[in-house]
């Protein structure tokens, strides 16, 4: 993820100032004008920004680096025997360690208010179109092949004629997402079993857990923001005002606190270390962000950038830019689950009227893009959704690609809608679950 | 190139393209007052509509009285390019790791201010363009002057006033 970012970084700076060199910029110094940047990620953040180092004559310099990544997280210390770091996500997926009633501590998972067990599909048949590696000899075997039906990934007659003997090793045809292209059938109602024994921990072990114990690097965060001077525990978790599922409830409203904070402290160290050490008499500042703006960084993957003391005549140009991204691997919200229906060549948001039939599956839109397998770079791009004919499916023109065009329904009230719904969330973060597995968490 | 790196860089895209346009805008324009407030009002317009994700009849409202407070007639015309990813999908040629093969169809200002007229709102998605181009409609004495001296005829007397325009960065609702 580090060596992405750094990657990033550079083609947002080539471009830049490509594009400033044509308006008559001066290429080089149009770095000078960006305090820093922000990557936020699904548990933790970058920051890119200068930081003060020293050359080979020995002289102070400022250089631009990639910072450390930062964990959304944050202590809460009652007394010794229960002192706990909390590391918070873009969801409701929480890691916590430390000191539980004088025992040390580890345990990860979502927690739910709840229980839709009985409303998901108990066990899914998915049928996606993907390139296969080799044949796995064990029907048990954590793999995908070609239109299968993960339930059963076996002998597949088609498939064979399109590709040849089954027994051929073409290494070739990689699995684009190796680990995540299993797909349990019971993932939805495992995600279910998993968040509530998680959860039923949690809020015997964390019923402590006060909004107004909340530190970071030793110092509590009720003196220097009025949001964490409340009596509000956190992890009594309910139905009424503390689903944690719900952005309005207490455990989110918390959290995106506790995310919010974090980033400011953080970017304004940043950028006003720089401000100090530049040879620019403009005196950088973090610019307020509204509420709202705030609340998309606390649940989006985003890249926010900022302009600073760009001179434009007799004025300064002053700007940043908040920008999300939507679809993609890392994580899956539920604005950004599309759905399928049999028979259907389109696929649709939940509240389409034109989403019907009882057979409805929800996916991540970013399973909608175009896949390419890794290795055969002259390979045309496939797609995991196609109809009868292979052909892929299409975007809807009425709740997609132009969403003023229908009236959208209450899908809450549709039986094969809300099953649906609750089951390609739950799966989805299932699957994130099982693939977080390997994710190393910062304990220190 | 992996899955992960081709989001970063679309998202890398969009966040240039948020710079460039206003800082090419502020340094096109000159400074005449009028002139000041007809562009600025189209950049904040623009800009909003590119952070909701839709266009109000509100928001409009408010553009259109900001500009005929400054005692000359506009014309504004909006031009929403929407994205549409369906028809690369037939085509072959489409490479993921390329952006911006995809096609976009528009909608001009008089379907826009249908359906302001009949929901209140227009919505777009991510992905999304939005342009908008404020024409003078009377003369201002400027105009009078140079057509007079330059003898200008035909009917493209009008003065492009301000133009603005980027990428839409959520999806309305
Ligand atoms: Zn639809």
């Amino acid at each position: 993820m580090r060596e992405d970012v750094n990657a990033a970084i550079s083609t947002f700076m080539q471009s830049l100032s490509t594009s400033m060199g044509i308006g008559g910029y001066n290429r080089n110094h149009m770095i000078d004008y960006i305090p820093a940047i922000l990557f936020t990620l699904y548990d933790g953040y970058y920051i890119y920004s200068p930081e003060k180092t020293k050359d080979s004559n020995g002289n102070t310099v400022y250089e631009y680096m990639l910072k450390p990544y930062n964990y959304y997280t944050v202590r809460y210390k009652q007394n010794d025997n229960n002192d706990v770091i909390i590391n918070y996500t873009l969801d409701n997926y929480v890691v916590i360690y430390g000191w539980i009633n004088g025992t040390y501590v580890v345990n990860s998972g979502y927690l739910v208010s709840n229980d839709r067990r009985s409303n998901v599909e108990q066990s899914e048949i998915i049928k996606q179109n993907v390139p296969y590696q080799t044949i796995p000899q064990n029907v048990n075997q954590k793999f995908l092949v070609g239109k299968k039906e993960v339930t059963n990934p076996n002998f597949d007659p088609d498939y064979m004629e399109k590709y040849g003997a089954l027994n051929d090793n073409r290494t070739e045809y990689l699995y684009p997402r190796n680990d995540l292209y299993y797909i349990d059938p019971e993932s939805a109602v495992k995600y279910y079993t998993n968040a509530e024994e998680f959860t039923n921990w949690v809020t015997t072990n964390l019923d402590w857990v006060n909004a107004n114990m909340a530190m970071r690097n030793n110092k509590y965060l009720k003196n220097s923001h009025e949001e964490f001077d409340v009596d509000q525990k956190i992890f009594n978790i309910n139905t009424g005002d503390n689903d944690p599922e719900d952005p309005t409830s207490i455990f989110a409203q918390h959290k995106t606190n506790v995310i919010k904070y974090s980033i400011q402290d953080n970017l304004n160290q940043a950028i006003t270390a720089y401000s100090q050490g530049s040879v620019s008499t403009y005196d950088f500042k973090l610019p307020n962000l509204d509420l709202d703006e705030w609340d998309r960084v606390a649940s989006n993957i985003c890249m926010l950038t900022f302009m600073q003391g760009v001179p434009i005549g007799t004025k300064y140009y002053n700007g940043y830019s908040l920008v999300q991204s939507t679809r993609n691997k890392l994580y899956v919200s539920p604005d950004s689950l599309y759905f399928i229906s049999e028979g259907d060549n389109y696929y649709h948001k939940i509240d389409c009227p034109y989403l019907q039939g009882d057979n409805i599956q929800g996916f991540s839109n970013f399973d909608f893009l175009p896949k390419k397998s890794s290795v055969r770079s002259d390979e045309d791009p496939y797609y995991m959704y196609v109809d009868e004919y292979g052909n892929p499916l299409q975007a809807c023109y009425y709740c997609i690609v132009d969403s003023n065009n229908y009236e959208s329904v209450n899908w809450t009230t549709i039986v094969a809608k809300r099953k649906a719904y609750y089951t390609a969330l739950a799966r989805e973060k299932y699957r994130r679950y099982t693939a977080t597995d390997n994710l190393e968490y910062n304990i220190n | 190139m992996g899955d992960s790196l081709i989001t970063i860089i679309a998202i890398v895209l969009a966040a240039i393209l948020m710079f460039i346009f206003p800082l090419m805008s502020v340094s096109e324009r000159n400074d005449d007052i009028a002139q000041l407030a007809v562009q600025t009002a189209a950049v904040e317009f623009v800009d909003d509509v590119r952070n909701t994700g839709k266009i109000t009849s509100e928001n409009y409202d408010k553009l259109i009285q900001t500009l005929s407070a400054t005692g000359n007639s506009y014309e504004v015309e909006l031009e929403v390019k929407k994205l549409d990813e369906n028809p690369g999908k037939k085509n072959s040629q489409t490479q993921t790791d390329k952006i911006g093969e995809n096609l976009y169809y528009s909608v001009f200002t008089s379907q826009i201010e249908e359906e302001l007229g009949s929901s209140g709102k227009y919505l777009l998605k991510e992905g999304d363009t939005i342009s908008i181009s404020v024409k003078n409609t009377n003369r201002t004495i400027a105009q009078m002057l140079r057509n007079f001296f330059y003898s200008v005829s035909g009917s493209n007397t009008y003065q492009v006033a301000a133009q603005h325009s980027g990428v839409v960065l959520v999806n309305g609702r």
